[in-house]
């Protein structure tokens, strides 16, 4: 059976879930990052004392100390203010400061300001996360280079 | 007709995405294996034949994690950009576009092809790590049989 064309307010419905499971998807790799990055660096840590003399420990430690700033970057809770009248997160609220969500929950202009604060707060994940991965990536490069280095030099 | 191909075009949207979240997940969970499987075998080290020096033993958990990183590594397809915008200061005006349906039933077919090669790529990285986890764990039995024998 054919379906019928999505009303705008579906459309933005359909944007605000992509959005929202974006997020989630990005905020469960840096969880996951996290958890790589602690194991690796006491994997790597354990073995220092095998380490050349040219690698002191600020610069072993330095990128793992990048990678979990970045990754903090991107797990920090954010609530911007501008989105704030439809997802109150307060303390001491009361049933009646709801009757105003309800009543602005079809409000295309307010979806369209949901898209824009879920955008922002996606942007800044995404730039995070890649920079931690970035990171990884390149340090997981040089240790090859490295490995490579000491066996046929 | 036209509505039942986009239907299509929709439904084999949502198979990529859960295809490429199913991925995801697999390349976190092999990610964090191999991440405490490494620490394992290095602390052992001294007690590895000669042949065994650290470029041997680490060489495999190093490309393993480079094509997981790459396999997990955030990606949005261009086609589907101006459909999904990422911004920065985005403003509620930026949004008008959504409410034109039309514009994004011509734009499902690029938005298929954007997904299926990101879905390819994510394959053949994970399909990299597998194969290269299975080989190297093979390669330890027959190492481990050949030293007790």
């Amino acid at each position: 059976m054919d379906k019928p064309p999505l009303t705008p307010i579906q459309a933005y419905r359909g944007l605000i879930a992509g959005y929202t499971e974006a997020i989630r998807s990005s905020d469960f790799k840096a969880n996951i990052a996290f958890l790589f990055v602690a194991f690796m660096m006491g994997s790597v840590l354990w073995n220092y004392t095998s380490f050349p003399s040219y690698l002191p420990i600020q610069l072993v430690l330095l990128p793992f100390l990048v990678v979990y700033f970045s990754l903090f970057m991107v797990l920090i809770p954010r609530y911007p203010k501008r989105g704030a009248k439809t997802f109150i997160v307060a303390r001491n609220l009361k049933p009646a400061d709801f009757e105003y969500v309800a009543q602005t929950v079809d409000d295309v202009e307010q979806l369209k300001l949901t898209c824009a604060v879920l955008s922002d707060i996606l942007w800044w994940k995404t730039q995070c996360i890649r920079v931690g991965f970035l990171v990884a990536i390149v340090c997981i490069l040089l240790t090859m280079v490295l490995l490579l280095y000491a066996a046929f030099a | 007709m036209a509505q039942d191909k986009n239907a299509q075009l929709r439904n084999l949207i949502a198979g990529y995405r859960d295809s490429m979240m199913l991925s995801d997940i697999k390349a976190l969970i092999a990610v964090l294996f191999v991440a405490i499987m490494m620490g394992t075998v290095l602390q052992y080290r001294p007690h590895y034949p000669w042949y065994l020096s650290p470029l041997v033993i680490l060489a495999p958990f190093l490309i393993i994690y480079l094509s997981l990183l790459i396999s997990v590594y955030p990606r949005f397809p261009h086609a589907g950009r101006q459909r999904f915008p990422i911004w920065r200061n985005a403003e509620p005006k930026d949004f008008d576009f959504v409410a034109d349906t039309e514009a994004e039933l011509e734009g499902l077919p690029a938005l298929c092809a954007g997904l299926s090669r990101i879905l390819w790529w994510k394959n053949i990285t994970l399909l990299t790590a597998n194969l290269l986890a299975i080989a190297s764990l093979a390669a330890s039995v027959i190492l481990l049989f050949v030293s007790w024998l």
